[in-house]
């Protein structure tokens, strides 16, 4: 314990220690994040730049509230990177471009942002928004402010606010053009945005497109298009005219559908009021002009749709709407069955053929197809106009003769205000047998197959049988369940062995005891034998003896009676270290029995005598076995 | 000595018993009925019940996702069938299900590697449920000690019964080793699937960071890592991002 109290002591010591050599080392290339403004003083309406710079790379910005302000625009982010003597310093910057609402002292920040793991918070800065009128009081600081491009607007701010509050419905101003007020359905109307401007168009920001609701519709592609500027003379005022977007709309149901108006940030240049502030200025005339935003917005315009007419409507119209041609041509009309024949059918013209479904083909029975592939190709211009084919994959699986026919093609033309129908073309085509013979084999290929899909469609029905809920995340394995099972037949195993080594250990103890008493034994058989000699029954006699001397060897050898021959018993006698003049008497004397039971008359030896003979044998062998 | 042993067996037996709870046989079969009448949203909510009373099965599973399925919740369906899946790796109604529900997501995400040695890997791992290798391993276990008894007593057919006795305890030791491995995959939590209709992978777990890719339900992830708010994925295609992990089904 009293060692261990001065470590714990000194670790947090150490720790402190090290924090501090941290926050040292670091503020040795200080991270510094900080906030500017292109000025403190504003008129409402005054267009300014925030900006917040930081000198290391970041992530995880967040911008200050800036509710009391109209963001023109921003976050813009710029890099810039210096080396100077080798070492590299890199900065950040983010800047929004505002604009106050309303008059009052308002403050912005902090902002905050994550360098290098640490949160940073910039500077707040205060902001002193003044009226319009007020406005040429404010000061000018900023000529030593680095992030001040619109410094020189604050003289003409008076302007920017008028132009930015109430000049937007004549100066600058949106029209929608639409190709048509009424219409069918699915018939295409063209819709241009054009903004009008007398003042120099430099730009657009936070235009927020049209909905069109009921319509679909197809942008014109923005990607490599230049707004081009030209000039329109309205009632004797000269405009400049940009065309803004343009639409083509193809109604989706009857009624009165509604484009909703367009807005857009235009951004206008205008000559100030205010004088050169210096030479340069009065050779470029950078002074002369400033920029300003407008906020422009077109009216909204109702389009009457009308419902196709249901007379004469052809029952294989697909809903186009508009012109078009048809095209359809084969691949071959000769073939083998199983060779593939391909179908082309194109439909070309203007119109919402991008919105039409394929047209629908009954093959003959027999033809495997397969869905068409689509290419489709679109030009923009005047009207949205484009071609689109189908190629269809045949493969007749049977020989003979076919007609593919009913390819023709329907549509409405609203200019006609009917239906037109375009005829294709017959094709017979001729299917020759497959020379390898596989032909005949398949019988009806699509009905196989639509089999199959319909089986395969749909998921498998619930499980309901044999529902084991059991405690999640739980399992057997690897349970106290599952070890106590596996120790199990272990235990078994065990146990078995134990029982088998006990049973040997007492069968040998049986042995023993036998041998013990062999003698004993063979003793009471013998005075059975004694009867049997008083008696002078000789059969009896040998046979009494006989037992006793066989019961008694195999007691004392432990040899199963049925086992005993001449052999074994000399074998095991000698193991037994019995000499062989007694085990020769004792085979003779065995001899004499068998020989006595089966022939008596042979045996001449007085019965006495054998009887004393086997008793001294037995107390012989007792004796030599014991030593 | 046979008194302890039989009581012992008798605890494992009911230990081993299945914890039917009354209320959710009840649930059961009331999510059974609703999902019969095409209401999806009351099998569901039944089914879930089940769930969250901490009680799971391979076909509550199943049927909880067919239940989502039908009511066109692709990626949870995909994500419950892959529950079920796990549980029991060689159902085939489970395989087939998923295959469909598969072919309506909207992600084709393409697979890089080969996965040959993988396959025969998953073929080894999920040839059977893990409880399937914890019996595997205590019957071979079991076989094993009888062929050592039979080899102690016998004295014609010594060898053959130690040679069978090793064969058992070794399938008992390879069982095992399969089996851990197979548990190991089930609890590691090392896929997940996409449960929203689209989210968004990022370039570090903060909710500003930049967008690397677009992901929509249904979709499978492999899961580096994960903790309670974000969650490292990596497509089979090796793109890597952070997603919310609210959004994805982790199993």
């Amino acid at each position: 314990m009293q060692i261990n109290k001065p470590i714990n002591r000194s670790l947090p010591l150490a720790s402190f220690l090290l924090v501090l050599i941290c926050v040292f080392s670091s503020n040795s290339f200080a991270q510094k994040f900080t906030a500017q403004t292109s000025k403190n003083k504003v008129a409402v309406g005054e267009i300014f730049q925030i900006a917040f710079t930081i000198n290391t790379s970041a992530s995880n910005f967040k911008a200050p509230n800036l509710s009391d302000f109209d963001v023109y625009s921003g976050p813009n982010q710029s890099t810039s990177m210096q080396i100077i003597n080798g070492s590299m310093s890199q900065s950040i910057s983010l800047s929004y471009m505002l604009s106050a609402k309303k008059e009052g002292k308002f403050t912005i920040g902090p902002a905050s942002i994550v360098a290098n793991g640490t949160k940073l918070e910039s500077n707040s800065i205060p902001i002193e928004v003044k009226g319009g009128s007020q406005q040429n009081n404010t000061n000018n600081s900023n000529s030593s402010n680095a992030y001040n491009p619109y410094a020189n607007q604050q003289n003409t701010t008076n302007t920017n606010q008028q132009y930015s509050s109430d000049k937007s419905s004549d100066d600058v101003f949106i029209r929608t053009f639409v190709t048509k007020k009424s219409c069918y359905i699915d018939e295409q109307i063209v819709v241009t945005q054009k903004v009008y401007s007398r003042l120099n168009l430099r730009g657009f920001q936070n235009y927020k497109m049209p909905e069109y609701n009921g319509f679909w519709s197809q942008n014109e592609n923005q990607k490599n298009k230049q707004i081009e500027l030209g000039q329109e003379n309205i009632d004797g005022v000269m405009y400049y005219v940009a065309e803004f977007t343009k639409s083509y709309l193809f109604p989706q149901r009857s009624g009165q559908l509604t484009i909703e108006p367009m807005e857009i940030d235009c951004i206008v240049r205008k000559r100030s009021n205010r004088q050169p502030q210096n030479v340069l200025e009065q050779i470029f005339g950078g002074g002369g002009y400033e920029d300003f935003v407008v906020k422009a917005k077109s009216k909204s315009i109702t389009i009457d749709v009308k419902a196709l007419p249901e007379k004469d409507k052809p029952a294989n119209f697909s809903g186009a709407v508009g012109n078009f041609s048809l095209k359809a041509e084969i691949s071959k009309d000769k073939v083998k069955a199983n060779e593939s024949i391909n179908l082309k059918l194109s439909v070309a013209g203007k119109g919402n053929i991008k919105i039409t479904d394929a047209p629908k083909i009954t093959f003959p029975d027999g033809f495997e197809t397969y869905e068409p592939k689509v290419t489709e190709s679109y030009n923009e211009g005047g009207s949205f106009n484009g071609t689109k084919t189908y190629d269809y994959l045949l493969i007749p699986r049977k020989a003979g003769e076919f007609v593919i026919k009913d390819l023709d093609f329907s549509y409405f033309d609203p200019e006609k205000k009917a239906y037109v129908h375009v005829p294709a073309p017959e094709f017979n085509i001729s299917v020759s047998p497959d020379p390898n013979g596989t032909a005949n084999v398949v019988i009806d290929p699509s009905a196989t197959k639509s089999e199959v899909e319909a089986k395969e469609n749909d998921i498998r029905y619930l499980k309901t049988h044999d529902i084991q809920l059991e405690k999640a995340d739980t399992f057997f394995f690897s349970s106290w369940k599952h070890y106590t099972l596996l120790g199990l037949p272990i235990l078994l195993f065990a146990g078995f062995i134990v029982m088998h080594s006990r049973m040997q250990k007492l069968n040998s103890d049986v042995v023993a005891v036998k041998e013990r008493k062999a003698a004993k034994l063979a003793r009471k058989q013998l005075v059975k034998a004694e009867a049997f000699k008083t008696q002078n029954n000789k059969d009896g006699f040998y046979q009494e003896v006989s037992i006793a001397l066989h019961s008694y060897i195999s007691n004392k050898l432990n040899i199963p009676v049925a086992e005993l021959s001449k052999e074994n018993i000399e074998l095991q006698l000698t193991k037994r270290s019995v000499p062989a003049e007694t085990i020769g008497k004792l085979l003779a004397t065995l001899g004499d029995c068998d020989v006595a039971r089966y022939a008596p008359a042979a045996v001449s030896n007085d019965i006495n005598v054998v009887y004393n003979n086997t008793v001294e044998l037995i107390t012989k062998i007792e004796d030599e076995t014991k030593a | 000595m046979k008194q302890k042993l039989n009581i012992l067996l008798l605890a494992l037996l009911l230990s081993c018993s299945a914890h039917l709870f009354a209320d959710n046989v009840a649930l059961l079969s009331s999510a059974k009925k609703a999902y019969d009448k095409a209401e999806y949203e009351k099998a569901i909510s039944d089914y879930e019940k089940i769930v969250a009373s901490g009680e799971v099965s391979y076909q509550l599973h199943y049927n909880l996702g067919n239940a989502y399925y039908k009511n066109n919740e692709i990626g949870k369906a995909i994500y419950q069938y892959q529950l079920a899946h796990k549980l029991n790796p060689s159902d085939e109604d489970i395989k087939h299900n998923l295959t469909l529900a598969n072919k309506r997501t909207v992600d084709k995400i393409e697979v890089k590697e080969n996965y040959f040695a993988k396959n025969i890997q998953s073929g080894v791992l999920h040839g059977l449920t893990t409880n399937g290798w914890a019996w595997f391993s205590i019957i071979s276990l079991f076989l094993g000690m009888l062929f050592f008894a039979l080899f102690k007593i016998s004295e014609r057919l010594r060898k053959l019964f130690f040679w069978l006795g090793s064969f058992s305890v070794l399938t008992c030791i390879i069982a095992l080793i399969i089996g851990f491995f197979a548990l190991e995959e089930i609890t590691a939590n090392k896929n997940a699937i996409v449960l929203t209709q689209q989210v968004s992978a990022l370039n570090a777990p903060t909710a500003d960071a930049k967008e690397q890719f677009k992901l929509h339900e249904g979709a499978k992830v492999n899961v580096l890592e994960s903790n309670s708010a974000w969650t490292s994925v990596q497509l089979d295609n090796g793109n890597e991002g952070w997603i919310e992990t609210k959004q994805l089904g982790l199993y």
